[in-house]
């Protein structure tokens, strides 16, 4: 699964995506071809239902297209079994969720730690080495032993920022990272994904419909009944 | 793996409450089968000691051949009495052997004023006998006595059937192996309850002093061993073999289990009994325990697919799920286990009053044992049955998809 520098990072070509049968069927996404380059910072605008969720899914290798193909380092994801899939989110792809979507009974520092426990050939002392650098560097070192409960949303974010970047994936994904935070903090998060993105080169995907945090991408999709708009891929 | 199994186990306890409830199906049911198992042994040990020492002891030895034609050929297998008198000292040097005694059975007739009753005889040595019959209860009058060689005692039934009341004279008669009538007169010393029915309505013990006159023949039937504990019975079953072989001995022995029929038939039907009870409550746990756990795994529905979509492969998550039914089965169990053995332990101090078991004649104050093999077995079913009833739910749950679980 070495990544091909002749691809693009992600690659979509004439996918669909359709939801239920008959005259209950439903569809998200109909015919998306783009591809984002390694290292952008991307914006997927929309309004709701315009099937920004159901794009980030199958770039994440979370769903399957109904048709057309979804593409990683030029790995084609419809050709994977499921245990290939998973290798490749926990290997190449950072989540962020909308609802952060964290282990209640783990502390920041575990929450963090947890996925890289399935990576292979992490010891211990390494492990704990990249969990502190993570929470270090969304600001949160002094909160490793925190449960999720104990933070508030804008730290229970930045936590998942932490688990997402620990794995130094290739890509991360966003659904939606500011819609349960105040505009303030909102902005603060995607600022600090940002700066990442800069710093690492990590490439960023995020979904938003907040035209402030559209803004703050080099790069904007947006979706509109699940086709891209204007041509903005 | 620290981190996993501890997550494993933070969500055991994540809610409190569904936890406890599991835990107490568990625990309630591993209870169950220690206590079930723990009467029912209870009572098998019961019939176990009736029937060695009231009737079997824990060994019996006959001349060689003696169990397969005693009946054709009744006098054959006798042994002799210098035989018997030498099998008797070599047997008692060996370990784990308390007593041994000779037994001599015959049949005869009663005759009590107008009354013949039939009966079946045995002949014992008094002094060793009170040994062997630990089980056997006297219900009127003395027992044997070798001072009183013609005293002789009845089991409960027998006594009804002639009408006799201790110091009441009888009069036995009997064929000798010649086939000459001989008789003897006899008092009644005492009344006997042995467990069995049919035992007590048929049986007169004598001392074998005054059998000897009676049939006119001073050998042995068969040499009754008492050891120092029913578990010895295996090693001196091979201590005997080796020992008739080195002392040119033609003899057989015979353990108690070849001998308690009706013991053996007993514990086979309550056997049956526990395993049906084993199954009732597995199938219980299984069904009480896979709802909770379907509950739980539902609930987390998205925390799960959250999981998946970093990375965990769905036999990771199906490995969690099944650690976590794994560490709820084995804490249930252990609870189980403490509230068993508290529960055995209560209720073996008040004590359960059974009445007479089918074919037996006396009621007893049964208990609960506390049987290590029990406990075990218990602890672990409880352990399967908790697993066994996550596999379904877990299945199910890993092969959702995650978007869908996402939404």
């Amino acid at each position: 699964m070495a990544p091909g520098p002749e691809y693009p990072l992600v690659r979509l070509d004439s996918v669909h995506r359709a939801y239920g049968a008959g005259a209950a069927r439903f569809v998200a996404l109909a015919g998306i071809t783009l591809e984002i380059p390694a290292g952008e910072f991307v914006a997927v605008a929309g309004p709701s239902g315009s099937g920004k969720t159901t794009l980030l899914n199958l770039i994440g290798a979370i769903d399957f297209p109904t048709s057309g193909s979804v593409a990683i380092d030029g790995i084609d994801l419809t050709s994977l079994g499921e245990d290939r899939r998973a290798h490749l989110r926990l290997h190449r792809i950072g989540l962020i969720f909308q609802q952060f979507n964290l282990i209640p009974v783990l502390t920041a520092a575990e929450n963090v730690e947890f996925p890289l426990l399935f990576r292979g050939g992490l010891g211990g002392t390494e492990r704990r080495r990249i969990v502190d650098g993570a929470l270090e560097r969304v600001g949160l070192a002094g909160k490793r032993k925190r449960r999720p409960a104990e933070l508030s949303g804008g730290e229970q974010q930045r936590v998942a920022v932490a688990r997402a970047l620990a794995g130094s994936p290739a890509l991360v994904l966003a659904d939606e990272p500011t819609a349960n935070l105040d505009h303030e903090t909102g902005a603060a998060v995607i600022g600090l994904m940002r700066e990442l993105n800069r710093e690492r080169g990590v490439t960023f995907l995020y979904a938003t419909h907040d035209p402030d945090l559209v803004r703050l991408a080099a790069r904007v999709i947006t979706l509109r009944d699940g086709r891209l708009a204007g041509g903005s891929a | 793996m620290r981190l996993f199994l501890s997550l494993a186990l933070r969500n055991v306890f994540r809610n409190r409450a569904r936890t406890a409830v599991a835990l107490l199906a568990i625990a309630a049911g591993c209870a169950a089968l220690i206590v079930n198992g723990g009467v029912i042994y209870n009572i098998f040990r019961e019939l176990r000691e009736d029937a060695i020492h009231g009737r079997h002891g824990h060994i019996q030895i006959y001349g060689r051949g003696y169990s397969e034609r005693h009946l054709l050929e009744p006098g054959r297998y006798l042994i002799p009495r210098a035989d018997a008198v030498r099998a008797i000292a070599a047997v008692r040097a060996l370990p784990h052997v308390v007593r041994a005694t000779r037994r001599r059975e015959f049949s005869g007739m009663i005759s009590r004023g107008d009354r013949y009753v039939a009966f079946v005889g045995v002949g014992v040595e008094p002094e060793e006998d009170v040994e062997f019959s630990r089980h056997t209860t006297l219900r009127a009058g003395r027992g044997l006595s070798s001072e009183e060689p013609f005293g002789v005692i009845a089991g409960l039934g027998l006594a009804q059937k002639f009408g006799g009341a201790p110091d009441a004279l009888l009069t036995l008669m009997t064929n000798t192996e010649s086939g000459a009538l001989n008789a003897v007169d006899a008092s009644l010393r005492g009344v006997f309850e042995g467990g069995l029915k049919e035992y007590d309505d048929w049986t007169l013990k004598a001392p074998l002093p005054a059998v000897e006159q009676l049939i006119l023949d001073d050998r042995t039937e068969q040499i009754v061993l008492l050891l120092d504990r029913t578990e010895s019975v295996p090693a001196v079953m091979a201590d005997l073999d080796a020992l008739f072989r080195r002392e040119g001995l033609d003899l057989e022995a015979k353990p108690w289990t070849e001998l308690a029929l009706f013991h053996n038939q007993v514990v086979s039907l309550f056997q049956r009994e526990l395993d049906v009870i084993k199954l009732i409550i597995s199938t219980i746990v299984i069904l009480g325990i896979a709802n909770t756990i379907g509950m739980s795994i539902v609930e987390r529905r998205v925390e799960l697919a959250t999981l998946r979509a970093l990375g965990l492969r769905p036999r990771i998550i199906g490995r969690l799920l099944m650690t976590e039914a794994l560490l709820t089965g084995l804490i249930g169990g252990a609870i189980g286990v403490v509230l068993g053995v508290v529960i055995a332990r209560a209720v073996s101090a008040v004590g359960i009053p059974f009445p007479s078991p089918p074919g037996a004649t006396r009621p007893f104050l049964g208990g609960v044992d506390i049987v290590p093999g029990i406990v075990m077995f218990s602890f672990l079913l409880s352990v399967a049955a908790t697993f066994a009833a996550a596999i379904l739910p877990v299945w199910k749950a890993v092969r959702r998809p995650i978007a869908e679980a996402l939404r």
